[in-house]
């Protein structure tokens, strides 16, 4: 009978995680935004009809503007071609061919034409193409700055976090135990966005730290629009998610081990470095989960405190749905940084698999 | 092998030992009897450095350790709940103390395991392991390194009786076979009886009584005495009774 309780849990995992995730995928390599926009050139691909001529037809019909944008991400200048195109409309006769590469000669380049027969494949890798086609493109770039990110972010975040941990489990006085618990849990009782914004309040070029440099004689520092106002908000926000796990973790080593330790020994350093760290390395795996995988989904972050666009993949995902509406891209985007996680995720819990057995 | 003089200690205004004097013969195995609260894990805490003393000296083989801090006073210890590092195997946990002081480790920790009767048991976690085997481990990590001294705080308080007495035994044997001064905490008056070549009775953080068994049994020095013998004898005596 206790078994049935299982099933709304599998339920609710297939209907808010499965689902989604299998959709996004799917979406990632399934496209048929040529196919819509684009029907009669799509089907003369498919026919070995006369491309030229159903391409004309299609940017007659007003549903052809929904693919410009679209279309300029796998060859660039396109947008710009296909609207020339749209407002000289009438002027095309046939053979189309041939009036097509006298209107501009971009028709010439077979590499426009290759790119839409790619796109009338309803299975398509070129989004993944377009990410990893080659190391210095942009999305490649964003993608590997964002692990970076997240790795310099966590690793930081889970220093500072492991001895405020242990100094909540040392205090003994309750007034200031609660202080210090209630500092930590603070962020979570603000709004994420208040707290950013109180961010850029400090940070600014004249906030009040900059007004405090400059009143100790100090030039100015650029506390924001930067990597560092990324890695100042991130890992401000961040901190609660680290200190916790490693505080229940500390919190519940008995003082006994520590003794042990020593009567076996042990100096405060060796007793450390084996008895007390390891039991506390599942509390910093824990941590280290938790906020690597929220940093690198962070999109407000270095939206408000990290200036010019493109430091995060977040935001090119954003980009990608909002601006562009290339849906294909920012799902093969979101299902590369996934699987990226999913790997690193692995990798760490393989090499963690003594303390997580233990 | 052991010398505790004139030791007191004092928490916040209380004193918890009061003038305590123990001379322990090396090789000797003697226990601290008394109740809860009667301070024989607070003296043991004095002995193994994990307290310090208010006034008075302790010497092991007539060397001063009042400020010696207790990793270096190669005394081992068993405690009551075993203590086991969990993220360790049964092997890993016995041979941690010979690695910190960089002696070869495995052969001697699988020896000490062997001698145990726990060679089956030796790659398993602490948790995979029932009380008596844990505190086998406790006992030949503590035994590994050849401490001069092995202090044990009821080491046997949280098994059941038949897995006590068998421990007991245990115990006892190596005492004798390898001649390691034990000084051994518990409540249990049968317990201490049984095991001790001398027994140090405490109360309220004063030795009423430190003697054999046999002369404790026959001679109590005072009240107290007294009534902890009949106390524990009682039932034996009601028992022996009802059987004859």
């Amino acid at each position: 009978m206790k078994n049935f309780l299982i099933y709304p849990l599998l339920l609710l995992l297939g209907i808010f995680f499965v689902i989604p995730i299998g959709n996004m995928l799917l979406y990632s390599v399934y496209n048929t935004k040529v196919e819509t926009h684009l029907p009669k050139t799509a089907n003369a691909f498919k026919e070995n009809k006369d491309v030229y001529e159903a391409y004309v037809l299609d940017l007659k019909d007003e549903n052809s503007i929904g693919i410009v944008n679209y279309l300029n991400h796998y060859y660039s200048g396109s947008r710009g071609l296909i609207l020339k195109t749209r407002n000289n409309i009438e002027q095309f006769q046939p053979p189309y061919k041939q009036s097509l590469e006298e209107f501009d000669e971009r028709y010439k380049d077979s590499k426009f034409w290759s790119m839409l027969e790619n796109e009338t494949h309803a299975f398509t890798l070129e989004n993944y193409k377009m990410i990893f086609s080659q190391f210095d493109s942009v999305y490649f770039q964003i993608l590997y700055q964002t692990i970076y990110l997240g790795i310099c972010i966590t690793c930081i975040t889970v220093l500072i976090s492991y001895p405020t941990a242990y100094y909540l489990t040392t205090i003994k006085n309750r007034w200031l135990f609660l202080i210090c618990i209630f500092s930590v849990l603070l962020p979570f009782f603000t709004s994420y966005l208040s707290r950013l914004v109180a961010w850029l309040v400090l940070l600014q070029n004249n906030g009040l730290i900059n007004q405090f440099i400059e009143y100790i004689g100090l030039s100015k520092i650029a506390l924001m629009n930067n990597t560092l106002g990324i890695f100042i908000g991130s890992i401000y926000v961040l901190l609660p998610l680290a200190i916790l796990p490693i505080y229940t973790t500390m919190k519940k080593i008995k003082n006994e081990y520590y003794k042990t330790g020593q009567i076996l020994g042990g100096n405060k350093i060796q007793v450390f470095r084996y008895v007390y760290f390891p039991m506390t390395a599942i509390g910093v795996y824990n941590a280290v989960i938790l906020v690597f995988m929220s940093v690198i989904g962070f999109y407000l972050t270095p939206a408000l405190l990290g200036g010019s666009k493109g430091k995060f993949i977040a935001e090119q995902i954003v980009y990608n749905i909002e601006q562009t509406l290339n849906w294909g891209l920012a799902t093969a985007l979101t299902s590369t940084l996934f699987f990226i996680v999913m790997l690193l995720f692995g990798v760490y819990t393989k090499l963690n698999r003594g303390i997580i057995h233990a | 092998m052991i010398n505790i003089q004139n030791l007191n200690k004092v928490f916040k205004n209380n004193c918890v030992l009061k003038d305590i004097n123990l001379k322990i013969n090396a090789g000797e195995f003697v226990t601290l009897l008394g109740s809860s609260g009667s301070g024989k894990t607070t003296l043991l805490n004095c002995i193994s450095g994990f307290e310090t003393v208010s006034s008075g000296n302790v010497y092991i083989d007539d060397i001063l350790i009042n400020s010696v801090p207790s990793n270096k006073r190669n005394v081992g210890m068993v405690f009551q709940n075993y203590n086991l590092f969990p993220h360790m195997t049964a092997l890993a946990n016995v041979e941690f103390p010979l690695k910190l002081k960089n002696i070869p480790a495995t052969v001697s920790a699988m020896e000490m395991l062997d001698k145990l009767g726990l060679s089956d048991h030796y790659n398993s976690y602490p948790d995979k392991l029932s009380g008596g085997q844990q505190q086998r481990v406790a006992l030949a990590r503590a035994l590994v390194y050849n401490p001069k001294i092995i202090l044990m705080d009821e080491p046997l308080g949280a098994l059941d009786l038949k897995l006590r007495n068998e421990l007991q035994l245990v115990i006892k044997n190596i005492n004798k076979q390898e001649k390691i001064t034990m000084l051994y905490v518990t409540h249990d008056i049968t317990e201490a009886f049984v095991m001790s070549d001398r027994i140090a009775i405490l109360n309220e953080g004063v030795i009423q009584q430190f003697d054999t068994p046999k002369e404790i049994y026959k001679n109590p020095v005072n009240q107290f005495v007294k009534d902890l013998i009949q106390s524990a004898f009682y039932h034996i005596e009601e028992l022996q009774k009802m059987i004859t």
